[in-house]
C-alpha cells in the first residue's frame, strides 16, 4: 500500500500523525503531524526546547509516543528500540559522533559494526573479509574513507560518513541527520551536501535538523518548524525562511538584537597572542567591565576549549592572560575561582550539579560548593549561611522553586540554569564564562538570565554559544571562532542573502 | 518494552516542572529498607530461637561479631564515600597490629604503643594517597597494589609471617582494659566503635571536608570544576581510612594478645559488603555511616541467628551469602524499576 | 545510585577535556607502543637475567614446570580477562569477576567429593564443568538480569561458593587420586607437563575465539564502547552474559587441573584471587592498544611465574614475590595511564 498525497507525486515514506509525548507534567509534543517523502529533504527547525529532540528520539526508536501513529512505507511503525528502528529502515546520525564507533576499532570494523548483529555474519572473520565488505559498503555509498585507520583518529566529518555509509548499506529508507554540519568545515559540508543530493536521487527520504539557515536554504525541499511541541510552520519549496524563523522564535528577528550600550573603558580581562594549539592562530581579546561578549562558531571550533583554557583546565600553547592588568595564569579551576574567573560549564549536569539525593544536590548546596572554605573558615557547615545565600539568589533571579532545600531535579531547565548563575553571582567575580548557557532553557527563564547577565556592571562576561540568535539578544560584541581563529562576527549564518539561499560565510 | 532511557529532552515552553517518575511507596520502602530488614530478620530469629533475644546473646554479638567489623566498615565507608574503595584496609590492620604488638612486647608504654600502631597504619594511608593522587592510579588498583606490597612487608618484618604472641606479663592493665574491660556495663570496644562512628559521621555530614569528599565521590568533574581541592581531600580520606583500620588492628591485637599475620583479610569482604549494603539500602542512597553500622549489625545478626537455630557453621556462610545476595537483588532491581 | 569508584583518577581525557568533538588529524600512539615494547623487553630481560644468574633456570624441565604450574592461575586469569574485555578496560566500572577463586574451590570440592563417593572421572569432570558454568550463569543473571554492580554481585557469589565449598569439605582437605588425575598432573614422554598443554590449549582456543572471530570483535566493541555497540544494534546483554559464562567455564577447567595438581581439594583456593586479578590486569600492558587480551594475560602469567621461579632458584626469599607483584601492577598502571593521557 503506497499512499500518495495530492500535493506531491512522490510517495510518502514516513508519516506521523498526532504524536503526543509528555514527561510527567511537561508536554514535549502536542499533536505533531509529519510527512516525509522519498527523494526529498525535510528541514526540521525549532529552538531549544521546542521538541525536536523528542520527535527525533521517537522516530529513532529511543522513546515511545504516548499517542499517535507512525507509518513507514505504508506499514505501521512501532519501534521498541533503536535496533528495531534501524532494522525497519530508519537510520539516525546523531550530533554526537561518539556512538558511531569506538577507538580501538578500525574504520572498516566500525563500518561493519551493525552487520555483526545480524545472523548472517560468518563465525570466522578474517581481516581480509572485513576489509572487502567495508570496501563494498563505501563503494555503494560513493564515498572514500581510510579503512585501516583507527576509528578514534577519525575526525567528525569522516565519522559521520561512516554512519551514513552504514545506513545506506543497511538499505535505510529514511535518514535522519541531527545538526550534521556543526563540526564540519566548509569543504566537508559541501561534500556532505553533494552526498545528500545523490542520496535524494536514489530515493532516500531525509530529515535534516539544523540551525544553519544557509544549509537549509541549499538543501531543503520542505521546512517544518516546531515550537512548544507543535508544528507552527510547514512549507515546501520555495521556502520563506524569514517566516520560518519568525515562527520559530515567536517574533520577528529584527527585535532580537541587543540594545546597544555604553561600555566602560576599564579592561577587566585581556588575552594576548593566546594560542590554543601549537599551530593555531593567535587570539587577542579585550573584555571590559560590564561588557557581554559572545563567541559563536560551529561545534568543534574551539569555543568551549577557549573558555576552559581561560578557566585553567588546560594551558595555552603560548600567549598570556591578564586580569585587571595583572598577570593571570591559573593552574586549575580552584585558582581561577580564587582570582575571580568562573565558568558555568556546558552540560550543567556534568559540570555544576551534584546528584539530587547527595548532600549538596540542593539549590543551597549547589550555590555554596565553590565557596565552602570561604564561607566556613572553621570547617563547620552551617545551613543558615547556605540557605540565606540561596534565598538571596532565588530572589534576585526569580528562581521558581520551593526553597533553598529544593533538589535540582525538581526544577525546570531554565530554573536550573538560574541556579548556576546564582552560584557564580554569590561572590563578586571579575570574569564570568558561560558555555552554551541556554541549552534546555525556556524562553521565560532565558529572558531573566539575559537580564541578570546584562545587569552586571562590575565584571565582564564571555559567552560561548552556537545559537546566533541568542548571541544577538545578549551580547554587546559578537565574535566567531572558526578553526581556532577569532574574528568579528560578520552576520553570516542567519539569513540567506538571496533567493537561492547561498549566503557568504565570511 | 525496552526503551533506552536517554536524557529527557528540554521542556517545552509551557510551564515546566520536568518529570520525576517516582513511586512514593517504593521510595519509602527503599529508604527504610535497612531498618525493615533488621527488624524482620530479628523478628524471624527471635521466633525461631529462644536464646536470640537475650542480653547475653546480644552482648556477645556486639562484642564478637560487630565491634571490629564495624570499625573496618567505617574505614571502607570513608573511601567509598569519596568515590573510591580501599582494599588495603587489611594491610593497615595488619601493619598497625604488628607495630603495636612489637611495641608492647618491647615494653613501651601503652599510649606510645598505640601511637606506633597508628603510625604504621598512617604509612599505608600515605602510600595510598601518593599512588592515587600523585600517580593518578584508580583506588581499586592502587589499594590492590598496596595490599600485595603489604603482604610482602609483613612477611619480611615478621620473619615469614610468624605470629607474635604477647605473654600475659607483658600486658599492661591498659591493654587488658581495652580488650576486656567495660564501663557502665558496656564493653570498652563498643565505646571505641561509638567514638569512631561518631567522629566519622560528624566529619562526613557536618564539615566542609565531608561535603567536599561527598561531592568528589558523587561527581568528580563537578567537584573539580567547582574549585574543590580534589587531590588534597582524597589523600586525606585514604589516610583517615588507614588510621581507622589501624585502630581496629590495635583493638584486635589487644583482644587476642597477639599479632596474627594477614588477619586483616578476613574482614575485608565483610567491610565491603556492609558499606555497600548501607549505601544501597540506607535512607540516602550514598555511602553513609549509620547505614554502614546497620549493615554490619545486620550481617552479625544473621550469622548469629543461623548459628542459634542450629545451622551448621558452614551453611551459615552460605546463608549469609544468599541473604546478602537477596538484599542486593532487591535493592538494585527496585532501583532499576524506579528509573525505568 | 551510581558509585563511581575512581575519584582522582577520572580519566582526564574523557572527563575533563571533552567538550566538543575534536576535529584533529590522526595522532600516532607513540607512547602506547613504547609501553608495550618496553614491557616485552622487560620480560625478555627478566628471562635473561635469571638465566645468567642461575644455571638451573634455562633448562627445559624448569621452564616446562613453570608453565605447568602457572596453568591454574593462568586459566582463571583468562576467564577474568574475558569478563574485562566485555566490560571495558576500566575494571571497576565495567566488568569484573571476583568469584573465580571460590568457583575453583567449589569445583575442586565437587570433583573430589564425587570421586570419594565412588563416581568416575567422567562424571566428576562433567559435574565440575557444570558447576563452573552455573556459577558463571548466576553471575551473569545478577549482573545483567537484575542489574547488580559486578563488584558486589561477584563478591556475593564468591561468598556463597565459599560457603558451599565449606559445606562439602567440612573445611578439610579431601584427598583423592585416580589414574587419570595422576596422569594429568604428570608429564608426557618429552617431559612437558600435561598442565602446560592444558594452558596452551585453553589459551589457543580463547585467542582464536576472541581475536579472530566476529564474536570476539563484537565483545570488544561491547566492552570498549557500550553505547556505540548498542546504537549499532548489538545485543549487549547477551555478550556480557557470554563473558561471564566463559569465566565460569574457565573456573571449572581450572578446578579440574587444581584437583589433579594437588591430588584432591584443599582449603586454600581463596588465596588465588588476588594473584589472578593482578595477572589479568598486568596483561593489558602487553597489547598494542593497551587492551585486555588473552595473549597479554598469558604473558603476564608466565612473567609472574618465572619471577617466582627465578627467585626460588636464586634463594631469594619468597617474601618478596607478593611485593614485587604489587609493584608491577602499580608501575604498569601508572605507566598505562600516563601513556593514555599523553595520547590526548
Amino acid at each position: 500500500m503506497n499512499p500518495t498525497t495530492a500535493a506531491s507525486t512522490t510517495q510518502v515514506r514516513l508519516a506521523a500523525r498526532g504524536i503526543v509525548k509528555s514527561f510527567g507534567p511537561t508536554q514535549a509534543l502536542d499533536g505533531v503531524d509529519l510527512e516525509v517523502r522519498s527523494g526529498e529533504i525535510l528541514a526540521l527547525m525549532g529552538a531549544n526546547g521546542a521538541g525536536k529532540s523528542t520527535l527525533v528520539n521517537i522516530l529513532a526508536g529511543v522513546l515511545a509516543p504516548d499517542q499517535g501513529t507512525i507509518t513507514l512505507n505504508g506499514a505501521a511503525y512501532l519501534p521498541r528500540s533503536p535496533r528495531n528502528a534501524v532494522a525497519a529502515g530508519i537510520a539516525t546520525v546523531h550530533q554526537s559522533t561518539d556512538r558511531i564507533g569506538a577507538a580501538g576499532l578500525t574504520t572498516a570494523d566500525a563500518l561493519l559494526l551493525d552487520r555483526f548483529a545480524s545472523r548472517q555474519s560468518p563465525l570466522f572473520l578474517s581481516r581480509r573479509s572485513v576489509r572487502r565488505q567495508a570496501e563494498a559498503i563505501i563503494a555503494r555509498a560513493g564515498i572514500s574513507l581510510p579503512l585501516d585507520r583507527d576509528f578514534g583518529d577519525l575526525g567528525p566529518a569522516d565519522r559521520q560518513l561512516v554512519a551514513i555509509a552504514r545506513a545506506i548499506s543497511a538499505d535505510a529508507s529514511v535518514l535522519i541527520l541531527d545538526e550534521p554540519t556543526a563540526s564540519l568545515s566548509q569543504t566537508e559540508a559541501a561534500r556532505l551536501f553533494d552526498l545528500l543530493t545523490e542520496l535524494k536521487v536514489r530515493g532516500l527520504a531525509i530529515i535534516y535538523i539544523s540551525h544553519r539557515l544557509s544549509d537549509l536554504a541549499t538543501l531543503a525541499d520542505q521546512a517544518v518548524v516546531l515550537r512548544g511541541g507543535q508544528i507552527v510552520y510547514d512549507a515546501t519549496r520555495p521556502i520563506d525562511f524569514t517566516a520560518a524563523v519568525t515562527a520559530m522564535i515567536g517574533r520577528p528577528l529584527a527585535h532580537a538584537h541587543a540594545i546597544a550600550r555604553n561600555i566602560a573603558h576599564e579592561v577587566v580581562f585581556r588575552l594576548r597572542q593566546a594560542r590554543l594549539g601549537p599551530d593555531t592562530a593567535p587570539i587577542d581579546l579585550d573584555l571590559h567591565a560590564g561588557e557581554v561578549v559572545a563567541i559563536t562558531g560551529p561545534l568543534g571550533a574551539g569555543k568551549s576549549r577557549l573558555l576552559k583554557t581561560i578557566f585553567g583546565l588546560h594551558p595555552f600553547a603560548s600567549g598570556s592572560m591578564e586580569l585587571d592588568s595583572r598577570s593571570y595564569a591559573p593552574g586549575g579551576p580552584a585558582q581561577a575561582i580564587a582570582a575571580g574567573v568562573v565558568l558555568a560549564g556546558e552540560d550543567r549536569h556534568r559540570t555544576s550539579f551534584l546528584p539530587a539525593d547527595w548532600p549538596g544536590g540542593t539549590i543551597a548546596g549547589t550555590i555554596s560548593l565553590p565557596y565552602l572554605p570561604r564561607w566556613f573558615p572553621h570547617g563547620w557547615l552551617r545551613r543558615e549561611v547556605e540557605d540565606s545565600a540561596a534565598e538571596a539568589g532565588i530572589r534576585r533571579l526569580g528562581i521558581r522553586a520551593s526553597g533553598p532545600c529544593a533538589t535540582l531535579d525538581t526544577l525546570s531547565g531554565g530554573n536550573q540554569q538560574k541556579v548556576v548563575l546564582a552560584r557564580w553571582q554569590a561572590e563578586p567575580a571579575r570574569l564570568l564564562l558561560l558555555d552554551e548557557p541556554f541549552q534546555g532553557v525556556d524562553v521565560g527563564a532565558r529572558a531573566d538570565i539575559i537580564a541578570a547577565i546584562r545587569d552586571n556592571r562590575q565584571s565582564a562576561t564571555l559567552i560561548a554559544t552556537s545559537d546566533t540568535e541568542e548571541a544577538l539578544e545578549i551580547a554587546d560584541r559578537i565574535f566567531t571562532l572558526e578553526h581556532h581563529r577569532l574574528r568579528p562576527w560578520a552576520g553570516d549564518n542567519l539569513l540567506p542573502a538571496g533567493p537561492t539561499g547561498r549566503s557568504e560565510v565570511a | 518494552m525496552t526503551v533506552v532511557a536517554s536524557n529527557p529532552p528540554a521542556a517545552s515552553r509551557r510551564e515546566q516542572r520536568p518529570a520525576r517518575q517516582d513511586s512514593p511507596r517504593l521510595r519509602r520502602l527503599l529508604q527504610y529498607g535497612l531498618m525493615i530488614a533488621l527488624i524482620g530478620v530479628s523478628a524471624f530469629f527471635a521466633l525461631m530461637s529462644p536464646t536470640f533475644l537475650t542480653p547475653a546473646n546480644f552482648g556477645s554479638i556486639l562484642v564478637n561479631s560487630f565491634a571490629l567489623p564495624a570499625i573496618i566498615a567505617i574505614a571502607m565507608t570513608l573511601a567509598v564515600g569519596s568515590g573510591g574503595i580501599d582494599l588495603s584496609v587489611a594491610t593497615a590492620i595488619d601493619l598497625a597490629s604488628l607495630a603495636y604488638v612489637s611495641a608492647v612486647a618491647a615494653g613501651w608504654a601503652f599510649p606510645v604503643a598505640v601511637l606506633a600502631g597508628l603510625a604504621a597504619a598512617a604509612l599505608t594511608g600515605i602510600f595510598n594517597g601518593l599512588l592515587i593522587t600523585g600517580l593518578n592510579i584508580t583506588p581499586f588498583l592502587a589499594t590492590l597494589g598496596t595490599l600485595f606490597i603489604g603482604r610482602s612487608v609483613q612477611q619480611v618484618l615478621a620473619n615469614g609471617g610468624n605470629p607474635v604472641y604477647l605473654s600475659p606479663s607483658k600486658l599492661s592493665t591498659a591493654v587488658k582494659f581495652l580488650a576486656h574491660g567495660s564501663f557502665l556495663g558496656i564493653p570498652l570496644p563498643l565505646y571505641v566503635v561509638g567514638l569512631i562512628a561518631l567522629a566519622a559521621f560528624i566529619l562526613l555530614e557536618l564539615t566542609i571536608f565531608g561535603r567536599s569528599v561527598r561531592a568528589i565521590g558523587a561527581r568528580p568533574q563537578v567537584a573539580y570544576f567547582s574549585g574543590l581541592k580534589v587531590r588534597r581531600d582524597i589523600a586525606w580520606i585514604y589516610l583517615l581510612s588507614a588510621l581507622v583500620s589501624g585502630s581496629a588492628g590495635i583493638l584486635l591485637s589487644s583482644t587476642v594478645s597477639a599479632y596474627i599475620p594477614y588477619s586483616g583479610n578476613a574482614f575485608l569482604l565483610n567491610a565491603i559488603g556492609a558499606a555497600f549494603i548501607g549505601t544501597t539500602l540506607g535512607a540516602r542512597g550514598h555511602a553513609n555511616i549509620p547505614g554502614t553500622i546497620l549493615g554490619v549489625l545486620l550481617l552479625a545478626i544473621i550469622a548469629n541467628g543461623l548459628l542459634l537455630i542450629g545451622w551448621n557453621f558452614y551453611w551459615q556462610q552460605v546463608g549469609t551469602g544468599v541473604f546478602i545476595f537477596l538484599i542486593l537483588t532487591f535493592s538494585f532491581a527496585s532501583k532499576r524499576r524506579q528509573q525505568g | 545510585m551510581s558509585v563511581s569508584y575512581s575519584a582522582a583518577a577520572v580519566d582526564q581525557r574523557s572527563a575533563f577535556a571533552s567538550g566538543e568533538t575534536p576535529a584533529r588529524p590522526a595522532r600516532r600512539p607513540v607512547h602506547r607502543s613504547l609501553l608495550r615494547t618496553g614491557s616485552l623487553l622487560a620480560f625478555i630481560a627478566v628471562f635473561v637475567a635469571f638465566s645468567l644468574a642461575s644455571p638451573l633456570f634455562l633448562t627445559f624441565t624448569n621452564i616446562a614446570t613453570v608453565i605447568g604450574q602457572s596453568a591454574i592461575v593462568g586459566i582463571l586469569a583468562f576467564g577474568l580477562t574475558s569478563v574485562i574485555i566485555g566490560g571495558g578496560s576500566d575494571v571497576v566500572r565495567g566488568g569484573i569477576d571476583l568469584s573465580l577463586a571460590s568457583n575453583l574451590g567449589l569445583g575442586s570440592a565437587v570433583y573430589a567429593s564425587l570421586i570419594q563417593a565412588g563416581y568416575g572421572d567422567a562424571t566428576a569432570i562433567v559435574a565440575t564443568l557444570a558447576v563452573g558454568l552455573s556459577v558463571g550463569l548466576v553471575n551473569a543473571v545478577s549482573i545483567v538480569g537484575i542489574g547488580i554492580l559486578p563488584l558486589l554481585a561477584t563478591v556475593a557469589v564468591m561468598n556463597i561458593c565459599s560457603g558451599l565449598e565449606l559445606v562439602l569439605t567440612q573445611n578439610t582437605a579431601i584427598s583423592v587420586s585416580t589414574p587419570w588425575l595422576d596422569l594429568l598432573s604428570g608429564a608426557d614422554r618429552f617431559g612437558i607437563p600435561y598442565l602446560a598443554y592444558a594452558i596452551g590449549a585453553v589459551a589457543a582456543v580463547l585467542i582464536v575465539a576472541l581475536q579472530y572471530t566476529a564474536y570476539g570483535l563484537r565483545l570488544y566493541a561491547v566492552g570498549e564502547h557500550r553505547e556505540a555497540a548498542r546504537a549499532a544494534g548489538l545485543p549487549v546483554p547477551a555478550y556480557v552474559v557470554s563473558s561471564y559464562l566463559i569465566s565460569g567455564l574457565c573456573g571449572g577447567i581450572a578446578a579440574i587441573l587444581y584437583t589433579a595438581l594437588l591430588s584432591g581439594s584443599t582449603t586454600g583456593s581463596s588465596e588465588m584471587l588476588l594473584p589472578v586479578v593482578a595477572t589479568a590486569l598486568l596483561g593489558n600492558v602487553f597489547s598494542g592498544r593497551l587492551l585486555p587480551t588473552i595473549g597479554g594475560t598469558l604473558l603476564s602469567t608466565l612473567l609472574i611465574g618465572f619471577l617466582a621461579n627465578g627467585f626460588q632458584l636464586l634463594h631469594v626469599s619468597s617474601y618478596w614475590v607478593s611485593g614485587i607483584q604489587g609493584l608491577l601492577i602499580l608501575s604498569v598502571v601508572a605507566a598505562t595511564s600516563l601513556a593514555r593521557r599523553r595520547r590526548s
